[in-house]
């Protein structure tokens, strides 16, 4: 019979149908939230493509950039401050009588590596008489010290922390009264500390305010016989309140120094007192203290300064008013 | 920096190039902190802040030696209070500067010098926002990122006053946020993404190289649109940047880190 097969063949192409319907309606009725539980899982699950790349190309210079020098008579060495990342901070330590060469030459010694925690070291003092080296570093808020011949890869033996303000420029030991000064560019201030500090030592004064005329202070240098000091300043000035930039955790004044895992205080948005001054010499009493006013000052156009680093009084020639 | 110096280089200086100019000196009135740089080569200027004087510092792109800036943005109005930072946004001739100090972004007409009150300001409560150091702009897709303590806050480039973010990249998936070393966070306009260094592990100093073992820096890609504490759509495994800016032409990320200029070609930015 022709019939049959043709009507079996209906029944099930109908039972098929139904099936695949029902089978494509249990499939496509979650399609939507499967869809927006996959834009999910792209973000929330997500596992990052790893972009292994070797640089095309890098501009690096290896050769040092020299900040502060100091020199040590006794032993023939001159102690110069490298603070450029690219050729690893070091201070480097060469002899002061040396042969006349054309070729670079090598230091005598090398105090480099991650023990040292020198940070950009922008400031050196010596003593002689206790054998200590003395560095300050523009990009951490601490004052190391080191034995006078470390060499290589050596912690500091004593390390100044406390309160002192973040990016120290310059550092100046007062022998004769065993004092310690430091600059500090991103607040206007000298810091005076004793030689024998201890880690979380106060400072015995400070000079900083409105009326120093200090202005992003740089080189310093203390004459302990006219019981003055002389700050080299680029110019940047603003308004600093005394106690600026001390690290004192919430009662610190500003953000300044904090570091950034301490939120400190914001301050209500106020209007600027920024300005630019000429570069200039500031002297002060050595004795100062607080918003104190400089006792005098070099400055103008016949001074010739032109961002004043290093400072030094020659004690033969250097005549002293 | 060590000394207050503009470099210029040639875009295609590789080794130990020497700058094709230099812009410094006393005149220039550069400040040994201005941590960053900002180009508009549509009206051919750069940019530098100098934290200590409070000021927004324009040079003509062409500038060398001692020479001083065409224009300075200074004085009471400005509101400028130790900002280190500046991003130009050439197209709408804007200047952005986020405010550590304040909690706040500033927003400055860049063709306007002197004392000038910010356009815009955004600023309060529902901003959200926790000690801003970076700004960056997409002029052409109208973002602006604010690299925060916590991470990547991204407003519309208009917002002004206390508005809350658009979104936030945020969180441990992320690794971003400035206790981790995040810095200048920077925008693929072309590819729809959103560069920023992040780190995993050590602590949450604010050091980008931490010495802390199992810390791992990362250059970390995001798309448009990626809100919360979401993984990056892509990494560059242990590199890291202070940082960065993109040559669209080369389809180059170029990034600067501890003294050194590393260029990458990385056309999946572009895409």
């Amino acid at each position: 019979m022709p019939g049959r097969p043709d009507r079996a063949r209906i029944q099930w192409s109908v039972v098929a149908a139904i099936l695949l319907t029902v089978t494509c309606w249990m499939q496509t009725r979650h399609w939507s939230g499967a869809a927006v539980a996959q834009e999910a899982n792209k973000t929330s699950e997500r596992r990052p493509l790893v972009l292994d790349r070797a640089p095309a190309r890098n501009i690096a210079d290896p050769n040092p950039v020299f900040r502060a020098i100091v020199i040590d008579a006794e032993h023939g060495e001159v102690f110069m401050a490298n603070d450029k990342e690219s050729a690893g901070t070091s201070i480097l330590v060469y002899p002061t009588q040396f042969p006349p060469t054309n070729r670079i030459m090598e230091p005598r010694r090398r105090i480099a590596g991650p023990k040292t925690d020198l940070g950009m070291v922008c400031g050196l003092a010596l003593s002689v008489e206790h054998g200590e080296m003395y560095s300050v570093s523009g990009e951490t808020g601490t004052l190391n010290v080191y034995p006078l011949d470390a060499r290589g890869n050596v912690g500091p033996g004593r390390q100044l922390r406390g309160v002192i303000p973040r990016a120290s420029a310059g550092v100046f030991l007062d022998v004769k009264n065993d004092e310690l000064f430091i600059t500090t560019e991103h607040v206007n201030r000298i810091s005076v500390y004793p030689r024998t500090f201890q880690q979380d030592q106060e400072p015995l004064r400070y000079i900083q305010g409105p009326t120093t005329g200090l202005a992003d202070p740089h080189g310093i240098y203390v004459d302990s016989e006219t019981n003055e000091i002389f700050v080299s300043n680029h110019g940047n000035w603003r308004k600093t309140e005394t106690g600026e930039g001390e690290v004192r955790g919430p009662d610190s004044l500003t953000r300044t120094s904090l570091g950034y895992n301490i939120p400190g205080r914001a301050l209500p948005l106020a209007p600027s007192t920024g300005k630019f001054l000429p570069p200039s010499i500031t002297v002060h009493s050595r004795t100062a203290s607080g918003n104190a006013a400089l006792l005098r000052m070099i400055q103008g156009p016949h001074t010739l300064l032109n961002l004043p680093d290093g400072l030094y009084r020659d004690p033969v020639s250097g005549p002293r008013s | 920096m060590s000394y207050p110096r503009i470099s210029v280089f040639a875009g295609s200086a590789n080794g130990t190039a020497s700058p094709t100019r230099v812009i410094e000196g006393q005149d220039t009135l550069q400040a040994r902190t201005s941590h960053d740089i900002s180009v508009d080569s549509l009206h051919d200027e750069i940019a530098v802040p100098n934290p200590f004087a409070q000021a927004i510092l324009f040079y003509s792109g062409g500038a060398k030696g001692d020479e001083g800036p065409i224009r300075i943005i200074q004085g009471p109005k400005t509101m400028l209070n130790y900002s280190d930072n500046v991003t130009l946004d050439p197209v709408h001739r804007e200047a952005y500067v986020a405010q550590l100090m304040n909690d706040a972004i500033l927003v400055f007409r860049s063709d306007m010098g002197g004392d000038v009150a910010p356009v815009r300001v955004i600023h309060g409560p529902k901003t959200k926002m926790d000690r801003p150091v970076r700004v960056s702009v997409d002029p052409v897709n109208n973002l602006m990122a604010v690299t925060t303590i916590q991470g990547v806050w991204l407003f519309n480039r208009t917002d002004n006053g206390d508005v809350a973010p658009r979104w936030t990249i945020s969180g441990p998936k992320t690794g971003l946020g400035v206790v981790f070393g995040t810095r200048k966070v920077i925008f693929s306009p072309q590819g729809k993404k959103i560069i920023a260094t992040g780190r995993r592990g050590g602590a949450p100093t604010g050091e980008l190289f931490s010495r802390a073992p199992g810390s791992q820096p990362f250059i970390g890609i995001w798309n448009y649109g990626d809100n919360g504490d979401v993984a990056p759509w892509a990494i560059m495994p242990d590199t890291a940047a202070y940082s960065m800016d993109l040559n669209a032409a080369a389809k180059e990320l170029i990034t600067v880190d501890r003294g050194k200029l590393v260029v990458y070609r990385m056309p999946e930015l572009f895409q």
